[in-house]
């Protein structure tokens, strides 16, 4: 209960205050208007009392001052000499050197950018941006139909570029019998397997039978080989190759001829399916 | 003819086997995420679990968890947690007279964080050294977390009210982000028997339905040959490659740190391990590119627009760039 009065008695008090506070204002405002049409009334007695002074028939009775006034001039010489001084020198003499054609170039350029920016309601100034604005339009229409990337414009270039070839070896280019050759008589056992292996795939691809990317792994192309005659010899020669290139096992001269054999039998079985 | 592997994988081998059999127990599917799990932990990674709610991310963690038989621990993030509430605070002991450290949740091996995008920014880096350094440090003592040491945390990608984005350099100590995606409608079907299944035979607690197949011990010794897996020059360059690229990508704001190819690199490795293999191919790093650097570049605000995604721009570079052959 106690707390439901303590409530009663803040909004009573505060209705209060508020009647208080309307009431302080109202005052205000009528003293403001008292004060404003006090001040008026002023002035407009100031007025009307001046328009009261006496006219000039009242000042003809008194004295008037009849002396000669003697009008000095200055010296001639005088002022020839001040003339000559530079403080009294108020025009502006013209350069009297001579323009190169690069300044007078770019003064008139200038001249005619300044004039395009005299003001809005100037027609050249409008003209000139309508002409920039579509300019613009065409020229970014035009690169993006091209196909260039604007997203790089605002950022800072990398300064570290790519310091390698992302490009792969061409397969294609490849002179795989003297290549296999070379590496054979060299004994270089493992690099014939790899050119075995990579003569393999420029067959596959020259069938038509995988689709040779860069990006693309060995297995990638053991799934996309569809040929069921061809695909176990495949993945048998996958295997070969990878254990010995990547898994850097060392080739002998027995275990080569036996590599070399399963890709021979490899290129066989290819030229008979296709 | 057949070349032999020059370290013998076949404990790894053996070990993968029974895992995948053991959580294949409760979770259908998910080949790729536990594959990417697997991978995680012979690379020594932590792994950021995204998805839906109701995908198994917890479940599944849990249940990788349980396959090795080392300590668990769950943290469930909340907007309220602090720092001490994960890493441990100093208490006053007064029979000793002294501050005495008593250890939070995040000592353990196998820490699974829910909902880690739930904790403010202070929590979030409460974990920075802890995921790196494998070290803790408090009022000037240090304290090294026990082998193995791995954080598997889980984020909802939809719900973002309430939620703090993780910063950059948090993203940047997970191995991988997997995002686990719906499962297919075959899958679906199997999932309902399955739980059809085990609520009639009264197993209602799936984890208990796992057991441990794997000893930290024997984890210690699978990570060993994993490190000794070969990589020829010129997939560590396929490597380099990548990540430089990312660097100059006019599509991206943020490239991929340097902590980016050495994770891409180890991982590579675990996965040719896993596959049997003890040597790295292109096909690896080609497979883990997404995983390991999704989470970990930033794109332009113009491609964003686009509605690019990371793994687009991912698969953008891994186009351009030849693979070694």
């Amino acid at each position: 209960m106690e707390n439901i009065n303590f409530r009663d008695d803040n909004f009573s008090q505060t209705r209060v205050r508020r009647k208080d506070n309307y009431n302080k204002r109202r005052s205000d405002y009528r003293l403001t208007l008292i004060k404003t049409i006090l001040l008026y009334g002023l002035i407009l007695f100031i007025t009307n009392s001046s328009s009261a002074l006496p006219s000039k028939e009242i000042y003809k009775n008194y004295a008037q001052d009849s002396s000669k006034i003697t009008v000095r001039k200055p010296l001639e010489s005088k002022m020839s000499v001040l003339r000559k001084l530079k403080d009294y020198q108020y025009t502006v003499q013209e350069s009297q050197v001579i323009d190169t054609w690069w300044k007078r170039l770019l003064r008139r350029f200038f001249n005619w950018f300044g004039s395009l920016f005299t003001g809005v309601g100037n027609p050249t100034f409008w003209k000139t941006a309508a002409y920039v604005f579509i300019a613009s339009v065409i020229v970014y229409v035009t690169l993006k139909l091209m196909g260039v990337d604007f997203s790089g414009l605002y950022r800072k270039k990398n300064s570290n570029e790519i310091p390698y070839e992302t490009l792969g070896e061409n397969i294609h280019a490849i002179d795989f019998a003297n290549a296999i050759t070379e590496a054979t008589t060299k004994k270089n056992y493992r690099l014939a397997v790899r050119l075995y292996y990579l003569k393999a795939l420029k067959e596959l691809t020259d069938h038509e039978m995988i689709d040779w990317k860069i990006n693309k792994t060995n297995r990638s192309y053991v799934y996309e080989l569809n040929s069921p005659t061809l695909r176990p010899d495949f993945e048998q020669i996958t295997l070969q190759f990878e254990y010995a290139w990547y898994g850097d096992f060392p080739v002998d001269e027995t275990q080569f001829i036996h590599i070399k054999n399963q890709f021979l039998t490899f290129s066989e079985g290819l030229s008979r399916v296709s | 003819m057949e070349f032999e592997s020059r370290i013998d994988l076949s404990e790894l081998h053996e070990a993968v086997t029974n895992i995948r059999a053991e959580v294949g127990k409760i979770i259908i599917g998910q080949q790729n995420t536990i594959d990417l799990l697997l991978t995680a932990i012979f690379a020594d990674g932590h792994v950021l679990l995204e998805g839906v709610p109701g995908v198994a991310k917890t479940l599944t963690a849990k249940l990788l968890a349980k396959t090795i038989s080392t300590n668990f621990s769950r943290i469930q993030f909340t907007p309220d947690m602090m720092p001490s509430d994960v890493l441990g605070t100093a208490v006053y002991n007064p029979k000793t007279t002294e501050f005495d450290f008593k250890k939070g949740p995040i000592f353990s091996n196998i820490v699974l964080i829910d909902e880690i995008n739930r904790s403010p920014a202070k929590t979030q880096a409460a974990l920075f050294e802890v995921m790196e350094e494998r070290q803790i440090t408090n009022s000037g003592t240090t304290y090294q977390m026990s082998f193995p040491f791995l954080v598997m945390a889980t984020q909802n990608p939809i719900e973002q009210e309430g939620t703090y984005r993780l910063p950059e350099a948090q993203l940047d100590r997970f191995l991988f982000k997997i995002v686990i995606k719906y499962p297919t409608f075959e899958e679906e079907i199997k999932i309902l028997q399955g739980n059809h299944e085990r609520s009639v035979g009264q197993a209602n607690n799936p984890v208990a339905m796992v057991q441990s197949v794997m000893s930290a011990k024997q984890l210690q010794g699978l990570r060993e040959k994993v490190r000794l897996v070969l990589v020829e020059e010129k997939i560590l360059e396929y490597i380099a490659k990548i990540i430089h690229e990312t660097r100059n990508s006019k599509f991206l704001y943020l490239g991929a740190s340097p902590r980016a190819s050495v994770a891409l690199l180890n991982a590579s490795k675990a996965l040719a391990a896993i596959r049997g293999r003890d040597f790295v191919t292109p096909e690896d790093v080609q497979e883990l590119a997404k995983p390991v650097l999704c989470h970990r570049i930033i794109l332009t605000p113009e491609k964003e627009m686009e509605g690019s995604t990371a793994d687009d721009v991912i698969a953008q570079i891994l186009q351009k760039i030849e693979v070694p052959r």
